[in-house]
Formats: C-alpha cells, sequence, structure tokens
C-alpha cells in the first residue's frame, strides 16, 4: 500500500517516455549522418547543418517565422492577459459566456477550421494576403492560450496581497505594478513563450493566411517532408528543437530562482 | 467574485480589446463561412458567387433566405465520398483516442506515485514534446515507419523479419502519429485529476476489504472521471479535423475530413464546397463538446 | 482474564530510511477494551497504528489476532478497520454506498446489506441522510459516517486515528461519549491515537503513553495520571509541577531530595534511587496548598503570587518562590480556601505522599 515507485511503476515510465522521446533523439542523432540516406548511418558529419546556411529559400523563411512568432507573441500576450482579467476578476459581466466560449473554443477547434474560416474574411474583406495576416491568425490562437495560463495564475492569487497594498496606501495603479504585475509576470512569461512556439509551430493556418513572398518555415519544411526524407530537415529539426530546449530551461531556471522570493 | 457592477472605463477597455479580436477574428470568419458555404461557386476570383450579401436591407433577406443555395450541403450530404471520409475520420479518431487514454492512463498513474521532487521534473518532461515542432514529430515517424525506415532496418539485422513490413502510408500509420503527437493532452488532464486524489482512499478502501484492483475500478477510476473526459475530448477534437498526419503519415487511400477540406479549397479550389464540409465538421464536433458540457454539469450536482 | 488478548504485539520494530519510528514495541490488547494511544506528534503513535492496520509490514516482530499471525496479511483480508483521520470518505458515492462498500467487498447479500446500512444509519443517527454526498454533509456529520463505514463489517478491532481532530470544541465533546456509547454497543475493541491527552482521559479504559518509538507507561487513565512511571508521562499526561534535585536521604515511603535551587523536599517513590541519585519530584497543581508563611511550615518554600485566574469554579494560582521556580496552584471553592491577592507572600507546600519521586 505504501505510495511509492514499484519497478512495475519505473518500468511504465521508462516505456512511456522512451515512446515519447526515442523519436525526436533519433531525428538529432540521424541529423549528424554523413550518408545523404537518412537512415543509413554513413559516419558522423556536420555538414548538413553548413548546407543549411547555404539553403537561401529555408532562412528566408525562418526569418518570416521568427517575426511572425515575436508580433503575435507579443500581441497574444497583451490581450491574452487582459482577456484573463476579465474572465476572473469582472464578476458577472453581460455577455460573459459569450466571451468565456471565444476564448476558449480555439483551444480545441480543428486548424483547418479556424484557417479556412479566416482566409475567407480576409478575401471577403479584400484584405492583402501577407506577414500581417499571418499574426492575425497566431494571435487569435495565441491569446488564447495566454488567457488560459495566466487565469489559472490569478485564480490561486491571493486578494488579500492587493487589499493589504492599498490598505498600506498604495493608489489602484500602484498596487498593480508593485503587486500584482511581479506575481502574475511569471505567467505572462509563460504564456508568451507558449503563444510564440505555437506560432513558429504552426503550419496549418499559416498555409490559408499567409500570401506570396511570406512563406513560413513550417510550410517550408511541410513541402521538403512530403517530398521525402532529407538529411537537411534533420539538422533543421535539431536546431528548433535545440532552440525550445533551450528556452524551456531558462524558463525554468527563471522560475526557480524566482520562487524564493515569492513565497505564497 | 462581485454580481453585476457597471464597470469601470479601464475595465471596458481590458474587456473590450480582447473581445473585439476574438469577434473581429474569431467568431466573423465563421459567419463568413456559412455564407459563403450557401454559394455557388464560380470559376471566378474569388472562386464563388454570394447569394447572401450584408449590404442588403433585412427585407430583401428575407427573400434571399427562400432562395438560398443549399446545392453544396446536398453535394457534401450526398456525396459517397465525404460521408466515408466523415466516417472514416470518426472511427479513426476514435480508436485514436482511446489508445491515447489506455497509454497516457497508466502513465499519469506512475507519475503520481514518484516521489514529490520529481513530480514537477515529469511533467514537464511529459509536456516538452508539445513545445517541439508537431512537423518534426511527424517526420520522426516518417523515418520510423517507411519501409526503408529504421523499425524495419532494426527488425530484419536482428533477423525477426525477412520483408520489410509496410507500416508507412497506412491507417495504422495515421493511428500512430495522431497517439503520439496527443499523447501530452491525455497525461496533463489524467496526472491532475489523479494527483489530487488523497491516498487515504485507497488505503480507505483496501482497509474495508476491496482488493487492490477492486479499489483502482471502484475508487481511482470514478474519481478520475473528470480528467478522463477532458483529455477525451482535448484528443478527439482535433484528431477529428487532423490534415497533417493523414496527410504525411496515412496513404492516398487514408480518408479523412480535414484532408478532404484542404484539397478542395488548395486542388479544387471550391471554396463553397471546402465552407459547407468546414460548417458539417464543425456540426459534428458540438456532439461531443455538449455532451463533455452535460456531464460536467451533471457531475457537480448530483 | 483468561486465554488469549485479542490483539499481540510482539518486538515490533519499523524503521524508515534508518530512522526508526517503533522500536521493539510488545502490547496486548484484550477484547472489548477502549484503548487509546497518546504521544507527542512523531513518537510512533500513528506507524504503530498502520502497522496493525497493514499499510506498513514490521521490520521485526510479529502481529496476532486472535491467536492468528496477520504480520504479512495485505490489509483488505484483515479483520481489522479503520477510521481515518481525514475521514477518507469516498467523494463520488452517497452516504449509503460509502457504509456499504465494505459488505459489498465480501459479496453479501443485497437485502442483508440494506439492512445492515439502515442499522449502522441509525446507530450513528443519520437515518435520514443516507442518501447525501460527503461534501453536503457536516464535520460532524462526517465523523459518524466515517465510524459507521468502518463499523459495519463488525471488525474485531477498530482503530480510529485522531477521530476527533476535525471536530471544533463542542462537537469533540459530545463526540466522545459517543465513540465511547458505539464501543459499548458493538463490543468491538477500540483502539484510538491522539496526541490530546483530555481525548484519552476520558474515553479510555487503558492507555498508553508512548515516546520515541516505545512505550513509556500503560494503565488506566487514572492510574497513569496518579502514577507517573517517568518524566514525560507526567508531563505529557495532566499538567504537573517538576522540581529536580538530587536524594539526600531516604524516609519512610520515599525520599528527600535538595533541588537544584536549594530547597528541601520530601516526596513518595517507588523506585529505589542512589543516594546523591538525580530525580525530579513531579506535584500536580491541585496538591499544592497556599498558607501564611509561619513557623512551623515545612515541604515547601515561600513565594509570591504572580497571578490569579479563576476558571470553571477553579482558582489557579501562579506562584514565584523565592528559588525563583514559577509553581502553578489550583484550588476548589470551599471552606478554608483563601483568595490570594496578587503580590501577597505564601508559603507553599505539599503531603510527601501526594508527589512522586522520578528516576530520570
Amino acid at each position: 500500500m505504501k505510495r511509492g515507485l514499484t519497478s512495475f511503476h519505473l518500468a511504465i515510465l521508462a516505456l512511456g517516455f522512451g515512446f515519447l522521446y526515442v523519436p525526436i533523439a533519433l531525428v538529432v542523432l540521424y541529423s549528424f549522418n554523413a550518408s545523404r540516406l537518412v537512415t543509413v548511418w554513413g559516419g558522423f558529419s556536420t555538414q548538413w547543418y553548413v548546407s543549411l546556411l547555404a539553403n537561401e529559400a529555408l532562412l528566408q523563411a525562418a526569418s518570416v517565422s521568427l517575426r511572425v512568432a515575436l508580433a503575435a507573441a507579443a500581441l497574444s500576450t497583451v490581450l491574452g492577459t487582459c482577456a484573463a482579467f476579465a474572465l476572473q476578476r469582472f464578476g458577472r459581466f453581460p455577455a460573459r459566456s459569450l466571451f468565456a466560449g471565444l476564448v476558449y473554443a480555439p483551444l480545441v477547434m480543428p486548424e483547418v477550421i479556424i484557417g479556412l474560416a479566416m482566409l475567407l474574411l480576409f478575401v471577403g474583406l479584400g484584405m492583402d494576403r501577407g506577414f500581417w495576416t499571418i499574426v492575425a491568425g497566431h494571435t487569435t490562437l495565441g491569446l488564447c492560450f495566454v488567457a488560459v495560463v495566466v487565469q489559472a495564475r490569478l485564480s490561486g492569487f491571493d486578494r488579500a496581497l492587493e487589499e493589504a497594498a492599498q490598505d498600506l496606501g498604495a493608489s489602484p495603479a500602484r498596487t498593480f505594478r508593485a503587486i500584482t504585475l511581479p506575481l502574475i509576470l511569471p505567467a505572462m512569461l509563460a504564456g508568451f513563450l507558449l503563444a510564440f512556439t505555437i506560432s513558429l509551430d504552426d503550419f496549418v493556418i499559416a498555409s490559408f493566411t499567409s500570401g506570396p513572398g511570406s512563406t513560413t518555415l513550417p510550410m517550408r519544411i511541410y513541402s521538403q517532408v512530403r517530398l521525402g526524407l532529407t538529411p537537411e530537415i534533420n539538422a533543421i529539426s535539431t536546431l528548433l528543437i535545440g532552440f525550445v530546449g533551450v528556452a524551456l530551461l531558462v524558463a525554468s531556471v527563471v522560475n526557480r530562482l524566482r520562487a524564493p522570493s515569492q513565497a505564497q | 467574485m462581485s454580481a453585476r457592477a457597471p464597470l469601470s472605463h479601464l475595465r471596458r477597455l481590458v474587456l473590450a480589446a480582447p473581445l473585439l479580436w476574438l469577434l473581429m477574428f474569431f467568431l466573423a470568419p465563421f459567419v463568413w463561412v456559412l455564407k459563403i458555404a450557401l454559394s455557388k461557386s464560380a470559376l471566378s476570383q474569388p472562386p464563388y458567387e454570394p447569394v447572401l450579401s450584408f449590404s442588403d436591407s433585412w427585407a430583401v433577406w428575407g427573400e434571399k433566405i427562400a432562395s438560398l443555395s443549399f446545392e453544396t450541403f446536398d453535394l457534401v450530404i450526398t456525396d459517397d465520398l465525404y460521408l466515408a471520409a466523415y466516417l472514416s475520420s470518426l472511427r479513426l479518431a476514435a480508436i485514436a483516442t482511446l489508445l491515447t487514454l489506455l497509454i497516457a492512463f497508466p502513465l499519469a498513474y506512475a507519475m503520481t506515485r514518484a516521489p514529490k521532487h520529481w513530480r514537477a521534473a515529469l511533467v514537464m518532461l511529459a509536456i516538452a514534446p508539445f513545445w517541439t515542432s508537431f512537423l518534426i514529430r511527424i517526420y520522426a515517424w516518417i523515418m520510423l515507419l517507411k519501409d526503408e525506415g529504421l523499425i524495419n532496418k532494426a527488425l530484419l539485422s536482428l533477423g525477426l523479419i525477412h520483408m520489410p513490413l509496410s507500416m508507412f502510408a497506412t491507417e495504422t500509420a495515421v493511428l500512430i502519429g495522431i497517439v503520439y503527437s496527443y499523447l501530452p493532452f491525455m497525461i496533463l488532464p489524467l496526472y491532475s485529476a489523479l494527483e489530487r486524489q488523497d491516498p487515504a482512499l485507497l488505503e480507505a478502501a483496501s482497509d474495508l476489504g476491496a482488493t487492490p484492483l477492486k479499489a483502482f475500478w471502484r475508487i481511482t477510476v470514478p474519481l478520475a472521471r473528470p480528467g478522463i473526459l477532458a483529455g477525451l475530448l482535448l484528443v478527439f477534437i482535433p484528431a477529428v479535423g487532423e490534415f497533417v498526419i493523414p496527410d504525411l503519415l496515412g496513404g492516398s487511400d487514408t480518408l479523412m475530413i480535414g484532408r478532404s477540406l484542404w484539397s478542395e479549397f488548395f486542388d479544387n479550389r471550391d471554396w463553397p464546397t471546402a465552407s459547407a464540409v468546414a460548417v458539417l465538421l464543425l456540426a459534428l464536433l458540438l456532439v461531443p463538446l455538449m455532451i463533455y458540457e452535460r456531464q460536467q454539469v451533471t457531475g457537480t450536482q448530483p | 482474564m483468561s486465554g488469549a488478548p485479542l490483539l499481540r504485539l510482539e518486538r515490533i520494530s519499523k524503521s524508515y530510511g534508518g530512522t526508526p519510528a517503533v522500536q521493539d514495541l510488545s502490547l496486548d490488547i484484550p477484547a472489548n477494551e477502549f484503548f487509546a494511544l497518546l504521544g507527542p506528534s512523531g513518537c510512533g503513535k500513528t506507524t504503530l497504528m498502520r502497522l496493525i492496520a497493514g499499510f506498513e509490514t514490521p521490520d521485526t516482530g510479529r502481529i496476532l489476532l486472535d491467536g492468528i499471525d496477520i504480520t504479512h496479511l495485505p490489509p483488505h483480508l484483515r479483520p481489522v478497520n479503520m477510521m481515518f483521520q481525514s475521514y477518507a470518505l469516498f467523494p463520488h458515492m452517497s452516504v449509503e454506498q460509502n457504509i456499504a462498500f465494505g459488505l459489498k467487498q465480501e459479496g453479501c447479500a443485497r437485502q442483508e446489506v440494506v439492512a445492515r446500512v439502515a442499522d449502522m444509519l441509525r446507530l450513528v443517527q443519520m437515518a435520514d441522510l443516507g442518501k447525501r454526498r460527503p461534501d453536503q454533509l457536516s464535520g460532524g456529520q462526517r465523523q459518524r459516517v466515517a465510524l459507521a463505514r468502518a463499523l459495519i463489517k463488525r471488525p474485531k478491532l477498530l482503530l480510529l486515528d485522531e477521530p476527533l481532530a476535525a471536530l471544533d470544541r463542542k462537537l469533540r465533546h459530545d463526540t466522545q461519549f459517543e465513540l465511547m456509547q458505539a464501543q459499548r454497543e458493538t463490543g468491538t475493541s477500540f483502539v484510538v491515537v491522539t496526541h490530546d491527552q483530555d481525548e484519552a482521559m476520558v474515553m479510555a479504559h487503558r492507555m498508553a503513553v508512548m515516546r520515541s518509538g516505545s512505550i513509556d507507561q500503560i494503565g488506566s487513565p487514572r492510574e497513569v495520571y496518579e502514577e507517573p512511571q517517568t518524566r514525560h508521562v507526567a508531563g505529557f499526561v495532566g499538567e504537573t509541577n517538576f522540581f529536580d534535585g538530587r536524594v539526600m536521604q531516604y524516609m519512610p515511603g520515599g525520599v528527600e531530595i535538595e533541588t537544584t535551587k536549594g530547597l528541601r523536599l520530601e516526596a513518595a517513590c517507588r523506585h529505589h534511587p542512589a543516594i546523591g541519585a538525580r530525580v525530579t519530584i513531579s506535584i500536580r497543581p491541585e496538591h499544592l496548598r497556599l498558607s501564611a508563611p509561619g513557623v512551623f511550615s515545612t515541604n515547601g518554600g515561600i513565594g509570591e503570587i504572580v497571578d490569579h485566574v479563576f476558571r470553571e469554579g477553579l482558582s489557579s494560582f501562579r506562584v514565584r518562590l523565592e528559588t525563583g521556580d514559577i509553581v502553578h496552584v489550583r484550588q476548589g471553592q470551599g471552606e478554608g480556601v483563601h483568595d490570594w491577592a496578587r503580590g501577597a507572600r505564601v508559603f507553599v507546600s505539599f503531603a510527601p505522599e501526594r508527589a512522586r519521586a522520578l528516576v530520570v
């Protein structure tokens, strides 16, 4: 009856996490493959990383993706934080359930539907598709994720902290800056990172909302993957995995460093 | 939370910004989809002929509704290919969702049994794949499943098989892809439901004579129900509309509705039909959402 | 008493990662007894209870129930039930389903289950609340459901883990008597684990006072209160005053000591300490007397009243002796009791047979 780990549980954990990580690890491993045939090991080499640098189209797409992701994540964080405050703090305002529905629906909606719907709107309004339409699409999805993350933080927030600050003479604006903001900042940061990676990762919505000259990295990767396995994809994948891995590591370290100073 | 209090100007602004954004970029597009689904397809640019126009007066609308074009819906409903695609999407998504549950449950359960200081790291490990690119994860499985892929290579060199197994471009590959991609969505709600459970409940069941297996079925599983339902929903709904996985891992005969929509739109340039497909898919997905909503309500008030 | 006890623990030891929780402990509990395990947190009482219930297995030693070795029997096969401190009521089941759970595991016939659940609901006075869910019950009601659920299988032994800890003061008082009544009516042996000496004193036929994994003393509440064997027991059960010192000489039935502060005091002693050995005198507040300082004052010391509190018909005084010791004196209201004012000089003394000199 002990609540500890038995060897049975350990085996399950090993199998489960093996299933999750072995495929990714293999992608990384074979990016250092000297052979042009992806699944035939031909010795260690970093040549595919070198050839990436020569791939003009891929670099161009990567730069579009990064700029889209930054813009979308920034917009998502602002709008999503507003949405979280509205949901958590404004009581039962009129149209609350409509608003809540609008915030949660994109989380489960198949991306093909979101993408199609947005494209048709842009066409209907006669908007030129390109950089900003992709940003709009990604922001719509990203703001919902930010709202959920920040709302979770706000719901675990002891309002007595804000009341104490006001009781000690802080104005509402000052209370927000000195108390509320620092406490929800980690959640906003997590939300930003989430919106950023979702945008960087998205293929479907971008395909619908992009226009000529604004091909994103996933769109480029997709068209190469359709053509078959190439070691260059392994290399670019490895770079992306490394990028996300470092970002996650930094985020968790920052969180851990902050943790003692904000004992709750 | 306070009851209906008038919102201050600042609060109005804080609410208005995301609300207007979502109305503009999320709700309005769906109205548009409906409008185009009710249009006739045309060989123009954009490739449809609107029947409804938002500049019409209300009086004109009345007449027009009578003459709406339901031909695209007719087409989508009566065409066997679309029906087959819908059914096949539902079937594949359902099987994949159940498989995901079967894999995620023991994993989430084992995670709650781990020492406290491990658990945060394990949760992190379970979510991390979600942060790496979706396409990369699908690509990894192409590498593994192809005829000349790593799994066949390994099995051949071990002498377990003499001919490569054809796993790539099959429904099995699509199922594996969905399970792999959506596993974190199932693990998380299950883990949080299981982790909340008071270990004393299992001890109490055991103390009252329940074998470990019985205690699991009578206590652990029923109490994890909200997590199970949330996980099923989070996997099933996006899986039904999935495009990338069937397109990259499935064969040319793997029918899924997201793929049909995509090809109507990009390959056939039949926007009204693509819109009708989307509207029907959306209607289809409302069913599990409504069931879930009802479960939530009945779950909280016995 | 004849025959084997209901429960026998034989030289049980259990440690967690090298830290001993229970050390070489033996204990017998007869049938139909209300027994209390009393001790501060971390003394091993909870571990001991979990060992009896089967949630832990002892490193060494045996557990016998009715003469049968159950040391390695899993909890679901033991005819022992437990009432959890958190009550551990199944939140997704009604009160009736919770109570019926144990019987259903036995494969009891439906009709019998219904009848016995109804009996239990009546026993705990919850007859009309059977359809409720645990989250619709008050704390006291939950406690009673937990009791009914644990009793329905008619266990030979019922373990109760801090049964009153989650209740408020008033309810705790009433519930004590309900538990005693339930024990009498069912004839089951109750083993209550508690850190609250009042609870143990009120409810238990016998109690064991534990400290760091072993039992200091077992006896009726009265014996433990009046004849504490160790300083820990004297201090943990009831209020007391201590005087530390060394044995100066033997007296009839006791010893005379000189305290570290220089007082000469005489007290009864059940041990045989050597002359010069270190002992502690324990004297209960109600056995201290206050009088005006006089010529014939013996076995006590002069001091000054520091505080005076009147509560529940008793006067409590805090007195600072000239030696610097602070003593606590309690007096009933009656003839010969003087109402001493703050600052009054008094002589505090006691009859030697009321005090106990304990070997340290």
